[in-house]
């Protein structure tokens, strides 16, 4: 865990008593806020290898790959329409000639993680 | 059966926390393997194998279930702790690649702009100081919490029942900031934009909105304190937007970006996305077509069992202190019903402190098994404006809104 309060200004809440009325019967207690500096952790999971593989790094672009291997049974027809929806929605750069491979390795490779 | 809950510890802590906190003799043990290693769940669906991770900042053990962006469950034994979530417990539910890592507190500004008299430009100490602090405490879950539960089985994030948490938010009144600015006439929506972005030119920006009259509500918050200290990065340091017994959709993390629209918005994340079929329970028949779409909004009520799991052993006549947490979703919990038949008779539970109409409420029953065999356990809360949890698990394409009764499965020596 990398968390590096850098502490670049610290802002105490001063108690303010008038228009108090959600909850509690007081105000808040201060709080203080610190600048923040994180580090994410980078993503251990790969894709199988298999045909198509080579076409799953434009997956990756967006998300790791847990978010494909993750999911439940999906038929070859719905991975297609999930490659669709990652073309025309959100721009992921997956040519029309790219489709057929893309949606076979997907559909394969779902299939291989639903046995437990 | 509907908990995820039953493989994340070794059995056998779980039996020296029962007994420890209740003083059972009741309870004899659990159904999993001592000494099984805790470093990976499995969530009750298919392909629900999770790796448990420390490696998030500002973040203790969770479930894995995506790293970039983030998608981190809570494991459900957190919620037999107590009524509030720790921040560095609490689900995490990013969408977009691009998450600022630093925040430089002095530097950030939250702007107000739009169909307004004066556009504004708040510092964190102006937004502090400057309008009146209010805290309250609410549940936060996720639209798809527990859709790895659906039967068909939906794509999607594959929740169990950890995408939710309650925390104590502190912060100011929306409706305080939106007055500072002027609401011009005609004003319809409110959209609020966080820090994080697509990482490609096409991905839409993550924007949700509010009609102007609910953003005005006086409940509605801008909070910059989660139970009584700043937000961890992945909750959305500095300001996250607090919709009261609404779904965390709307809930902005990074919020940076106010504008007051007037028109309805049509961005691709209320237009297109989180919609539900607007029928009772935003359920419909897998293969139905024939019913209208809405936005998704407030929360219906729900309830678990917190301390027994599925498989547990307990002992024919003797008491086990059972207990769990229940919301009401958009009203408050009015009664918290148990049941040890499978439902055919049901029971009032006792209700703990009331922390607030949108907060997580703690309940407790004295079970005492009255013959061997299996027995199924159930719970099911209805809220203060009457609504009850059904019996039956709703479905929709979009995995959205499960409440159904939940029910677990104990073993009677």
């Amino acid at each position: 865990m990398k968390c590096i309060s850098a502490l670049t200004v610290a802002i105490t809440l001063a108690p303010l008593i008038f228009g108090f009325s959600v909850v509690q019967a007081g105000p808040p207690a201060p709080i203080a806020i610190h600048s923040v500096s994180v580090e994410l952790p980078v993503s251990r999971t790969e894709f199988p290898p298999g045909p198509g593989s080579d076409l799953s790094g434009k997956c990756l672009i967006c998300h790791s790959a847990s978010m494909v291997l993750k999911q439940p049974a999906l038929s070859r027809a719905q991975w297609t329409a999930e490659i669709n929806k990652m073309r025309h929605t959100y721009g992921a750069p997956i040519d029309d000639d790219e489709v057929d491979k893309l949606s076979l390795y997907l559909a394969k490779i779902n299939a291989d993680q639903q046995t437990h | 059966m509907s908990r995820e809950g039953s493989a994340i510890e070794p059995s056998r802590r779980h039996f020296l926390q029962a007994a420890g906190l209740f003083g059972s003799i009741g309870l004899i043990g659990g159904a999993r393997a001592l000494g099984a290693t805790a470093k990976s769940v499995r969530l009750p669906f298919v392909n629900g194998e999770r790796e448990l991770t420390n490696a998030f900042p500002q973040k203790g053990e969770m479930i894995l279930l995506r790293t970039r962006p983030p998608l981190l469950e809570t494991p459900f034994d957190v919620f037999d702790h107590g009524v509030f979530t720790p921040n560095n417990r609490f689900f995490v539910r990013w969408h977009l690649a691009y998450i600022p890592t630093q925040i430089d507190a002095e530097a950030f500004r939250l702007t107000v702009r739009g169909h307004i008299g004066k556009p504004l430009s708040l510092t964190l100490h102006q937004l502090m100081t400057e309008f009146a602090p209010v805290e309250l405490a609410a549940v936060n879950q996720c639209s798809g919490n527990s859709r790895g539960l659906f039967n068909p089985r939906v794509a999607g994030g594959q929740w169990a029942n950890g995408a939710m948490g309650c925390a104590r938010w502190t912060g100011v009144r929306l409706k305080d900031v939106l007055d500072r600015a002027g609401v011009s006439a005609g004003a319809v929506q409110v959209r609020f934009n966080g820090l994080d972005t697509g990482l490609i030119s096409g991905t839409p920006d993550f924007l949700k909105s509010l009609d102007i009259d609910h953003a005005r509500d006086g409940e509605v918050m801008i909070a910059y304190g989660m139970n009584g200290e700043q937000l961890p990065l992945l909750n959305g340091f500095p300001l996250r937007l607090i919709v009261p017994g609404w779904y965390s959709t709307y809930w902005v993390k990074m919020l940076n970006d106010i504008e007051v629209l007037d028109r309805v918005d049509d961005n691709y994340w209320m237009a297109k996305a989180y919609l539900v079929p607007d029928t009772p329970y935003a359920s419909v028949k897998p293969g139905q077509s024939d019913f209208k779409s809405v936005p998704i909004s407030h929360m219906p009520p729900r309830s678990f069992i917190t301390n027994l799991r599925d498989g547990d052993r307990v002992l024919v006549g003797h008491a086990v202190h059972t207990r769990g947490i229940a919301f009401g979703g958009d009203a408050g919990v009015s009664k918290v019903f148990w049941s040890s038949d499978g439902g055919a008779h049901w029971m009032d539970a006792m209700l703990e402190e009331d922390h607030g109409k949108y907060s997580f409420r703690r309940w407790n029953a004295h079970y005492t098994p009255s013959s061997r065999g299996e027995n199924t356990l159930m719970v099911k809360a209805i809220n203060s404006n009457g609504v009850e949890q059904p019996a039956v698990p709703n479905w929709n394409s979009g995995g959205f809104m499960r409440n159904v009764v939940e029910s677990i499965k104990v073993t009677v020596a």
